[in-house]
């Protein structure tokens, strides 16, 4: 047998072929082993996320509680009604609105005008969790919204109340790349707190809630007014902009039918 | 050759990297996420962590194939092993502690260019045996560790009045007293604090100051 | 077009690689003595940046993104070894096409073009342009602002470097610790970009 040359050319292909093939064959397998992990992840990192805004804490595993007070389902944006057909409970569950807003053919684009989140497109069907309490009525509709801020997208979900389709019950923001400290602050539980029981309309069904760093904590606009961040203008005024896209345009179809009892019969 | 390469004591390859010849402060290298992640100490922790796997492990596995790989591919070769092993911790990172690996966003992918790595298994992992290798990744990773959880604490502590998520000083924003510095949580900052720590470190270690006018000898990386 | 000029001021001077996400620091720091030096750097990172970002996001449109090659097949997770695959051939085909055709800029780039390889701005270029899921010409766009940015920035840096060998700076801040700081202040000054709205 003659000896191997490494440094030959054949020897150079050999070796790095050997290579290139322990480690795609380490790197997919771990892949492979990781991904029921990783899906449990993702899907308890939403459910957590949901569960804080429902109104329900969290008792025995976040999954059971999940399970007992949360149900998903589709809603078509433009049309504000219930579109859940053909769709498994799983899927509507893990419904992925961030993919399907870039593709043509699941996405509407959305006039420059009324681009507040700056976004450009939206999925055509988002979804909707409805909170239930242990009698089943439903107490509060959880709907999810985003956009952009100074540094990255925010993603939240925010929480309305069925009866009127008009009162925040609650919000909070899952992910986002904003400044820790500052704009990071939308993460802080006491400023989320400010949102509940605010009016997105007012009598008339004009568009009224902002967060603003002139807020009007007495008179006419107490039930709209939100202060906006210390030294996080940028971020502040994004997260405005996204809420008045989202709750003032794309879901003012669904959230008047929700008013009007139509959804939840 | 490499038998009659005097391979330095245990105790040595670990140690030395930790303070003496530390990878950030001494030999300036792996400075970007160095700077991006400090702004918390969870994020800071979790990333030195990471560097410190990567490294030992990239160390001893290069180590272990080193007279197999050809010279003229060494570099390639070095990289695939880098990048498989990072991804490995970036898959690991998003099965079980998916919150941080939205934080770290793209700073894990970055490992693999992080010249720590780079530079440990090109300078030392090629010469010597593999266990040698794993303490000296181990020890430079460490060392990252060391000044990242520094600039991180100072950072985290008086940027926004917390510690590793747990509050130290109660601010203004929580009904506390302490008004938190919000200078230190932006980015810039750390270049600061990094530089004074350098600084301070240079003041005690009279052999490392550069001298006057500008002599090349730090063209080391 | 207007989407493509804003994209373009956006990646140069409010998300400048060097001095708002600190990236390529090393080189930043390392290869910022001199003007000249610093210019060739930052032209051979704009080069390799142009042709790194869009091929790879070529290569993540059809091959990587799930469904995209063969559907119901997800190769997302091999993402950073393509990545830094196509990065490292490039550089060596890059350097092989100056040798033969361009020696006169092969030789000014001299050591630098081997070295970007492990260049944070190139990867971080192409992980941005994944993660924020750019288009084609986007990714052309945003290759050329994010170099463009490393480039500024480093001359900028350089430029100060050259005065600031004058100044009679404490003997253990001379030199890095001093050059950390004026980074830190040049960071500071293009954060009040972050206020442009486009």
């Amino acid at each position: 047998m003659s000896k191997f040359n490494k440094d030959s050319v054949l020897g150079t292909f050999i070796v790095i072929i050997c290579f290139c093939l322990v480690c795609s064959v380490l790197v997919s397998s771990a892949v492979v082993a990781l991904n029921p992990y990783k899906a449990a992840a993702v899907a308890n990192d939403r459910q957590i996320n949901i569960l804080k805004v429902s109104g329900f804490d969290v008792q025995g595993s976040v999954a059971d509680t999940y399970k007992k007070h949360i149900e998903a389902h589709l809603v078509d944006v433009q049309k504000g009604v219930l579109a859940d057909e053909g769709k498994s409970a799983e899927e509507i569950d893990a419904f992925d609105f961030k993919s399907l807003s870039k593709k043509p053919e699941s996405s509407i684009a959305i006039p420059a005008s009324d681009d507040f989140a700056k976004i450009k497109t939206i999925s055509k069907l988002m979804p909707v969790y409805f909170s239930k309490d242990d009698q089943g009525n439903v107490v509060r509709v959880i709907v999810p919204f985003y956009g952009q801020a100074l540094w990255s997208t925010v993603y939240g979900y925010v929480a309305v109340d069925p009866k009127d389709g008009n009162t925040i019950k609650g919000v909070t923001f899952y992910e986002h790349g904003e400044t820790p400290g500052l704009g990071g602050e939308i993460e802080n539980p006491r400023w989320q707190a400010l949102w509940v029981d605010k009016k997105i309309n007012d009598q008339s069904g004009a568009y009224k809630f902002r967060v603003t760093k002139h807020p009007d904590h007495e008179g006419a606009g107490k039930d709209f007014d939100i202060d906006a961040l210390s030294g996080a203008t940028l971020t502040s005024a994004g997260v405005d902009g996204f809420s008045h896209f989202w709750l003032g345009k794309a879901y003012q179809p669904f959230l008047q039918n929700l008013s009007k009892g139509e959804i939840l019969k | 050759m490499s038998e009659a390469l005097k391979v330095p004591s245990a105790k040595e390859t670990f140690l030395e990297p930790l303070i003496a010849n530390n990878p950030v402060m001494i030999q300036v290298l792996g400075i970007c996420s160095s700077l991006a992640v400090t702004s918390n100490m969870k994020t800071a922790f979790v990333m030195g962590l990471s560097v410190t796997a990567v490294t030992a492990l990239a160390n001893f596995c290069v180590s272990l194939v080193r007279s197999l790989v050809p010279g003229s591919v060494r570099i390639i070769a070095q990289m695939t092993i880098i990048a498989s092993l990072v991804i490995l911790v970036d898959q690991i990172l998003r099965a079980f502690a998916y919150d941080l690996s939205k934080q770290l966003s793209v700073y894990v992918g970055l490992i693999i260019t992080n010249c720590i790595v780079m530079g440990r298994t090109e300078g030392f992992a090629l010469k010597y045996p593999p266990i040698p290798s794993l303490l000296d990744g181990l020890g430079n990773g460490l060392g990252y560790l060391l000044v990242l959880c520094v600039v991180g604490s100072i950072r985290e502590i008086f940027g926004s009045g917390t510690w590793f998520g747990l509050t130290v000083l109660p601010t203004v924003n929580n009904g506390g007293w302490y008004v938190p510095c919000g200078f230190l949580v932006m980015p810039p900052c750390a270049f600061f604090l990094l530089g004074s720590l350098i600084w301070l470190v240079k003041t005690f270690r009279k052999d490392l100051q550069e001298p006057k006018e500008y002599d090349t000898h730090r063209e080391d990386y | 077009m207007e989407h493509y000029i804003s994209l373009f001021i956006k990646s140069v001077f409010i998300e400048n690689m060097a001095l708002a996400f600190f990236l390529g620091m090393c080189t930043f720091l390392a290869v910022s003595k001199k003007v000249t030096t610093a210019a060739g750097l930052g032209a051979a990172v704009i080069m390799v940046q142009v042709l790194a970002v869009p091929v790879n996001n070529l290569i993540n449109t059809y091959i990587l993104k799930p469904d995209a090659l063969i559907p119901g097949l997800d190769l997302s997770f091999l993402s950073f070894i393509t990545y830094i695959g196509v990065i490292a051939a490039l550089v060596q085909v890059l350097e092989m096409f100056l040798d033969k055709y361009v020696p006169s800029l092969y030789a000014a780039l001299g050591i630098f073009l081997p070295l970007i390889t492990v260049n944070c701005v190139i990867f971080a270029g192409v992980s941005f342009m994944v993660q924020r899921d750019y288009n084609f010409a986007e990714s052309v766009v945003y290759a050329l602002g994010s170099g463009g940015s490393w480039a500024l920035a480093i001359v900028l840096l350089a430029a100060i470097r050259e005065k600031l060998k004058y100044a009679d700076a404490p003997a253990g801040l001379n030199g890095l610790p001093l050059t950390f700081i004026t980074a830190g202040l040049m960071a500071i000054g293009f954060m009040s970009f972050s206020g442009i709205q486009l």
